[in-house]
């Protein structure tokens, strides 16, 4: 069975690098939802109350201190109804990774790190759900056809951000450039192609490098090196649309690809770079790069 | 048991993705919401609802109200996000209901995408008409 590529060998201790992946979960939805109560939704369709969001935000707090506490067993199972709660809230708005994230606590709240049968399909399906993410990324890529001639990405380079002009544009010819800023959004603007073969290039090796290094993750052999390099792929994808709050908890299930308990010795590192992510939101720390254009985290 | 229900879920999870390929090609679903892990695959839609009124076969400007408003931008966002498994007839119901002057009222909906054969953008447009029964 698939699962069964995915387990350690005999003999290997993960229970205390799972509790730290654990922690990490529980810390991501807490940050979360304290950026939602700092800086509120505007928008009508998203029936986050404050109150309520400000609830969920302290019970989250509170399963992540928990979580470090002979009782952490009880932090997930604690956090699983308030998350229920806030994804109810913003069910239709929520991104992807937002539910990446509820799925993986719902997998921490079912099995027990500390039971060896269960901590060993807890890691198997964390790293099977991290392995079907990294290749339907690619996989919807293709099957969706806008990065056969680097359609997406014109189209970005052309109405994004500024983010994607910088991370894209050395490969836009000036001529280009010029006409793709040019477009707006009437009938029959376009086309959102670019005569330029390092463009296309890295249009296709985006979605190959996904699907491949789902693949390679599988494996036993190949995987340390294919979660180092997912993980800087990742990164570098990120750049453009600042998603780090997806970028922290997937180089958190990458990292349980990589022998040698990473996420644990990791922990202090990611504390870190969490609580200066939301500082930067705040303003209270420099980091205006790590929020999105949209003001958001 | 409990093994049971996580390889059950796994099973589901691996094969969500198909589903919502399916799903985004029947029903136009938003690929970037519904965990289809689409998200950067295509340009994200927009979507803008528009309104008109019938008096008789005569087609008119429907003054709204602040509901109205409200109202159209409900349905502008689950349209862009649920494509057409979010039907119209609430929205117009509710119309008809503030604006018993009216016989009729239209909904347009015209939503934006880049055409893959030609990668120029093209406006969808669809209207159905809600007449008072």
């Amino acid at each position: 069975m698939v699962l069964d590529l995915l387990a350690d060998p005999q003999g290997t201790s993960f229970a205390r690098n799972l509790r730290a992946v654990r922690f990490l979960l529980l810390l991501h939805v807490s940050v979360q939802t304290w950026a939602y109560v700092i800086v509120p939704f505007e928008s009508p369709h998203v029936a986050l109350p404050r109150v309520g969001s400000f609830v969920v935000a302290i019970v989250l707090t509170a399963c992540c201190a928990l979580a470090l506490t002979r009782y952490a067993r009880l932090a997930p199972i604690l956090a699983l109804p308030v998350l229920v709660l806030r994804l109810y809230w913003t069910l239709l708005w929520i991104p992807n990774h937002t539910f990446l994230v509820f799925v993986c606590v719902v997998l921490v709240a079912l099995l027990d790190t500390d039971r060896e049968d269960e901590g060993v399909l807890l890691l198997q399906s964390l790293r099977w759900i991290t392995i079907v993410v990294l290749f339907y990324t690619g996989l919807q890529k293709a099957l969706h056809g806008f990065w056969f001639r680097g359609e997406f990405l014109a189209w970005m380079v052309s109405h994004g951000t500024d983010d994607w002009r910088w991370v894209f544009g050395w490969l836009v010819p000036a001529d280009e450039m010029t006409r793709l800023r040019s477009l707006g959004y009437d009938p029959g603007s376009g086309p959102y192609r670019i005569a330029s073969v390092p463009f296309i290039v890295l249009s296709n090796l985006t979605y190959l490098a996904e699907m491949g290094l789902a693949v390679l993750l599988l494996l036993r052999r190949t995987r340390t090196a294919a979660a180092v390099i997912t993980i800087v792929l990742v990164l570098l994808i990120q750049l453009a649309p600042r998603e780090f709050m997806f970028f922290l908890p997937f180089s958190n299930l990458l990292l349980l690809f990589i022998p040698g308990n990473q996420n644990r010795r990791l922990t202090p590192l990611f504390v870190f770079l969490y609580l200066y992510l939301l500082g930067a939101f705040v303003g209270i720390v420099p980091g205006e790069f790590l929020v999105k254009a949209s003001g958001r985290i | 048991m409990k093994r049971r229900i996580i390889i059950v879920f796994l099973v589901a999870f691996t094969l969500w993705p198909l589903a919502h390929r399916v799903m985004v090609a029947t029903f136009n679903v938003n690929p970037w919401k519904f965990y289809g892990w689409a998200m950067f695959c295509v340009p994200n839609p927009k979507t803008k609802v528009g309104v008109f009124a019938f008096k008789g076969q005569d087609k008119l400007p429907l003054s709204p109200t602040e509901s109205d408003r409200a109202d159209k931008a409900a349905y502008n966002f689950r349209r862009g996000i649920l494509g057409s498994l979010t039907s119209p007839d609430d929205f117009a119901s509710a119309l008809l209901q503030r604006h018993p002057e009216v016989d009729g009222v239209g909904v347009v909906v015209v939503q934006y995408h880049v055409d893959w054969w030609t990668a120029r953008l093209i406006h969808e447009r669809e209207v159905t008409v809600h007449r008072r029964p």
